[in-house]
């Protein structure tokens, strides 16, 4: 899946930047690469929440993290995790912006142990790599992941993100905390307009 | 792509999988 930016994208960042792109060079072994939510409950035929642009991704999710992984870095798979009660239960989200029939379909899908929770199966995830139960859309919110202390422990300072979806999960994995480099984002995907 | 790119001009980089594969082995190779 390839991607092209429109130029009125590209013009604006220039002139808001002076230039395209903020960094140039990374240290493959102080990167990680975030995959988000590339789980069957939105890349399955039929899913509570397909997106169907996900699964075109998969391919660029694979190569991203095999040349990441030759080269030292971190490769974390993300994956929402909600249920209706205990610790994992979002009820200010699934009381308030879900029916209730998207409420249940929505939290039986995200528990462990539900087929639609586990990741996809064609993605790549071997077994050195950390998969990050997150209860809220992004992993860095208080109490949402392990996330945070995990790229610590491992002196990550810069993540390259992708998954789906684009303007919601992907977007809100950035961690602000990146001492020397913002987030790269990349080949994510997102329900059609 | 628009909420990515809303966000992302401010902070942030948006890249082509092509281009962070060759990010990270520029970065290999420089070592």
């Amino acid at each position: 899946m390839s991607v092209a930016f429109p130029s009125w994208f590209i013009e604006n960042i220039l002139a808001r930047r002076g230039r395209q792109h903020v960094f140039d060079a990374l240290e493959p072994r102080r990167t990680a690469l975030l995959v988000v939510d590339m789980q069957n409950a939105w890349l399955q035929p039929g899913a509570p929440w397909e997106v169907q642009t996900a699964r075109a991704i998969v391919p660029n999710v694979n190569r991203l993290a095999r040349a990441l992984r030759e080269h030292g870095g971190v490769v974390a798979w993300l994956q929402a995790t909600n249920t209706s009660a205990g610790p994992d239960a979002w009820p200010m989200f699934f009381d308030h912006f879900t029916s209730a029939a998207n409420r249940e379909a929505g939290e039986n899908a995200l528990a462990p142990g539900s087929p639609f929770h586990a990741l996809y199966a064609e993605l790549e995830v071997l077994p050195q790599d950390p998969c990050v139960r997150k209860r809220r859309f992004s992993p860095f919110i208080a109490g949402s992941s392990n996330l945070e202390a995990l790229l610590r422990d491992r002196a990550i300072d810069t993540v390259i993100i992708t998954g789906t979806r684009t303007n919601v999960c992907c977007e809100t994995s950035k961690p602000l905390w990146c001492p020397t480099q913002p987030p790269l984002q990349v080949s994510s995907s997102k329900w059609p307009d | 792509m628009a909420g990515l790119m809303t966000v992302f001009q401010v902070f942030g980089d948006v890249r082509t999988t092509d281009e962070v594969v060759a990010l990270i082995e520029q970065g290999a190779a420089v070592r």
